[in-house]
C-alpha cells in the first residue's frame, strides 16, 4: 500500500506473523513493541527518497550549529534564562559550566521534524537533554529495514554513541523506574551495551544525596552519571536542591551535561527566530537555513494565522495546543502532563506533517533525527494524530 | 566611532518593516530582551560605544534649559568616594551621575521639590538598614492604642511558618506570587533521601512511574 501524492511510501508488513516478530525484537532489546493490548510498534516501513534524506541530514547539521551558536549567546545571561523558562535552580550550575567545543554541548540528542507530503522540512523541536527512541532507531529500525531489503541509514548510531561515551565515561546510567519502566530501562541498557563500557544501571528513585555526594541504593558513590532524568524537574523534586548542590560542587558529573538544558528549552527556538528577525548573530548561510527550516517562534502568541502553543519543557506532546487561523483552540493534547502549568510556553507557527494511510487508518508522520556525538545519524519514525503524543506509534523509517 | 554609529544605524533600520511597522518579534518580551542584550553588552554583535572620545562630562541631549545653564563641565560631577569626604562638597540640592563621560543632572523635572522615589529609597536604606519592611519595627518606636483604651496595640506577629514576602532559605512556607498560587521556594538542601530525585516529577507525568499504575506506564515519552 503506498501513499499517493506524497514523497513517502508506506510498506506495511501485513502477511507476517506479528507475534514471532515481536518476540525477535524482544530478544534484540526492544521489549515494548507490544504493551498489554496496545500495539506500540507498527510493523511496516515508511520509505523516504534519498534526496530528502540527504537534505534532512544537511539541515540537521546546519540547525545543530545554529542552535549551538544560540546557546553560546544565551549562556550567562540571566534575563534570557528567565525568558526561556530555565528554572533558577539550574542557573548556578549553568553559569559555572564552561562551554565545550562546538557541536558538543549535548552528545546525545534528537531533532523532531515535520516533513510535509511534498518534502518540505520544518524543525518542530530539539530534544537535547533526555531523548528516548534510541532502541527503536538503533536496533528495531535497522532490523525491520534489513528484513525487507530496504536501506537504513541508522547504522552509525552505535559507533557514534560509543565514541561519545568513551569521552564522557559515565560509571552509572539511571532512569526513573529502572527494571519496571520497560522503555526507559531498555533505553539505558541499550546505551550501556553499545558503549562497550562497564556501567551499572540504577533507578533514580533509589538515589540519595549525602552532603552533596550522590549514592545509589547500595551506598555506592556515583561520580559520573548518565541519567534519563529531565533536568528541569530538579525544580520540582524534593531532592532537586541536593542534586544541584552535588553538581555545582563537582561531586557528580551529569550526562547530558547541564548546558544541554539550554538546547532543550523550546524557548531557544524563539531566541533563534528573534535574532534572525533582528538581523543579528547569524551569517548569510545560517539565515538561509533558518528561513528554510525553522518555524516562526515567539514567546507570545502574536500570529495572524494558525499556530501551536507548547510548554518550553513539554514532553510526550503534553501541553501542546493547536489554534486555527482565527486564533481559536482547535485541538489540545489529552494524554501527556500539561507542564505549561510549571514552565512558560512558546508559540510556533503550525507545520504540515505528511499523512500516511495505513490499514488501520490515517496518521501523521513525525520524523526524528538523532544527533550523537555531534553527528546526525539516525531516523526515528512515529505515527500519530495531529499532536504526536504519548499514544503515538513507532514505525521504521527507511531510505530508497 | 563613525563605523560604530553606522552599525547602530543598521540595527535600527532593521527593526522596521518596509511599511514602517516594527518587526514582529519586538512585540514580545524576548525580542526586546534580545535587542537590549545585543545593543548594551560590550562586544556583542550590535554593541555601540556610548562614551565620547575625550572622556569629558557631557550633557545628555534631553537636559532642560535650566540644567544647561547650570552645567559646568569643569565641575567634577562624580559622586565622591567616602575616603574623600574631608573636603566639603557643595550642597546643590541636585543629584548628578556621571558614567562613561555622560553627565545626567537630576532636578526632578523643574519642580525643585527635591524629593523623589530615590530619596525615599535612600531613607529606607538608612533607617531600615536595607532590611525589608517590618510592621513590628514601626510600632517599636510608634506605640498605638486600641480605640478608647489604654491597652497598647500589639501588632500581629509573623514568623516564617505563617507568611513571608520573599523566599527565605530553610522555610516551608511558599510565598505567593502574582503568577502562581503556589509560588516558588528557595531551599538549599545538600542531602536528600531516596525517592527525592524523580519521586515528585514522575508522578506528574503519570507515565513515568515506577509503580506501573497506569496501563501505558511502561511506554512513555521519547523523553523529549
Amino acid at each position: 500500500m503506498s501513499t499517493s501524492g506524497s514523497i513517502f511510501e508506506l510498506r506495511e508488513n501485513l502477511g507476517l506473523n506479528r507475534a514471532e516478530r515481536v518476540a525477535k525484537l524482544y530478544e534484540l532489546g526492544f521489549t515494548w513493541a507490544d504493551l498489554e493490548d496496545e500495539e506500540y510498534w507498527l510493523d511496516g516501513i515508511v520509505v523516504m527518497p534519498a534526496e530528502t534524506y540527504e537534505e534532512l541530514e544537511k539541515a540537521s547539521s546546519m540547525l545543530w550549529a545554529i542552535l549551538d551558536k544560540a546557546v553560546r549567546y544565551v549562556h550567562r545571561k540571566h534575563d534570557l534564562y528567565d525568558l526561556i523558562g530555565i528554572p533558577p535552580i539550574l542557573w548556578e550550575m549553568l553559569d559555572i559550566s564552561e562551554l565545550p567545543a562546538e557541536g558538543l554541548i549535548s552528545r546525545y540528542a534528537r531533532f523532531d521534524f515535520a516533513i510535509a507530503n511534498d518534502g518540505a522540512i520544518k524543525l518542530l523541536e530539539l530534544n537535547a537533554d533526555t531523548p528516548t527512541g534510541y532502541v527503536e532507531a538503533s536496533i528495531a529500525t535497522p532490523w525491520v529495514c534489513d528484513e525487507a531489503g530496504i536501506s537504513s541509514r541508522n547504522d552509525r548510531m552505535k559507533e557514534n554513541l560509543a565514541a561519545a561515551w568513551s569521552v564522557e565515561q559515565p560509571d552509572t546510567a539511571a532512569c526513573v523506574g529502572y527494571g519496571s519502566h520497560e522503555e526507559d530501562s531498555g533505553t539505558i541498557e541499550a546505551l550501556v551495551r553499545h558503549s562497550g563500557l562497564d556501567i551499572r544501571c540504577v533507578d533514580c528513585l533509589d538515589l540519595w544525596v549525602d552532603e552533596g555526594v550522590v549514592k545509589d541504593g547500595e551506598d555506592r558513590i556515583i561520580e559520573r552519571m548518565f541519567a534519563l532524568y529531565p533536568k528541569e524537574w530538579m525544580a520540582v523534586d524534593e531532592g532537586g536542591d541536593a542534586l544541584a548542590y552535588a553538581i555545582e560542587t563537582g561531586k557528580i558529573q551529569l550526562f547530558n551535561p547541564p548546558l544541554s538544558i539550554l538546547l532543550q528549552s523550546k524557548g531557544l527556538l524563539a531566541v533563534v527566530w528573534g535574532m534572525y528577525e533582528l538581523g543579528l548573530l547569524f551569517d548569510e548561510k545560517e539565515r538561509e537555513a533558518i528561513a528554510s527550516y525553522i518555524l516562526p517562534t515567539y514567546n507570545k502568541p502574536i500570529f495572524s494565522g494558525n499556530f501551536v502553543s507548547k510548554s518550553m519543557f513539554g514532553r510526550e506532546g503534553g501541553s501542546v495546543r493547536m489554534f486555527d487561523a482565527n486564533g481559536a483552540l482547535e485541538i489540545e493534547d489529552q494524554d501527556g502532563y500539561d507542564s505549561s502549568e510549571l514552565f512558560p510556553s512558546v508559540y510556533q507557527k503550525r507545520a504540515e506533517m505528511a499523512l500516511i494511510h495505513t490499514s488501520k487508518g490515517d496518521c501523521h508522520l513525525l520524523t526524528g533525527m538523532f544527533v550523537i556525538n555531534g553527528k546526525p545519524c539516525g531516523l526515528l519514525g512515529r505515527a500519530g494524530g495531529l499532536i504526536t503524543g504519548n499514544t503515538s506509534q513507532f514505525i521504521a523509517l527507511g531510505v530508497r | 566611532m563613525a563605523k560604530e554609529e553606522n552599525t547602530k544605524d543598521q540595527v535600527v533600520s532593521k527593526l522596521f518593516t518596509p511599511e514602517g511597522k516594527p518587526i514582529r518579534v519586538l512585540s514580545t518580551s524576548l525580542g526586546i530582551a534580545l535587542l537590549a542584550n545585543a545593543l548594551l553588552i560590550p562586544g556583542s554583535p550590535a554593541a555601540a560605544s556610548g562614551s565620547s572620545a575625550s572622556g569629558e562630562p557631557q550633557l545628555v541631549s534631553w537636559s532642560t534649559d535650566e540644567v544647561k545653564a547650570y552645567f559646568d563641565k569643569n565641575v567634577d560631577w562624580n559622586i565622591p568616594y567616602p575616603e574623600e569626604t574631608a573636603e566639603e562638597v557643595e550642597q546643590t540640592g541636585q543629584g548628578a551621575v556621571t558614567s562613561n563621560g555622560t553627565t545626567v543632572i537630576n532636578n526632578y523635572g523643574g519642580y525643585n521639590s527635591g524629593f523623589g522615589w530615590d530619596d525615599l529609597l535612600l531613607y529606607h536604606m538608612l533607617f531600615n538598614s536595607g532590611s525589608f519592611y517590618s510592621s513590628r519595627g514601626w510600632y517599636n518606636n510608634h506605640p498605638g492604642y486600641y480605640g478608647g483604651t489604654r491597652t497598647v496595640y500589639k501588632p500581629r506577629t509573623y514568623s516564617s511558618t505563617k507568611f513571608q514576602n520573599k523566599p527565605v532559605a530553610g522555610s516551608v512556607v511558599k510565598p505567593r506570587t502574582s503568577t502562581s498560587s503556589t509560588g516558588s521556594i528557595t531551599r538549599r538542601g545538600t542531602s536528600s533521601k531516596a525517592g527525592g530525585i524523580g519521586g515528585t516529577s514522575s508522578k506528574l507525568g503519570g507515565s513515568k512511574s515506577s509503580s506501573g499504575s497506569k496501563s501505558s506506564s511502561s511506554k512513555s515519552s521519547f523523553g523529549g
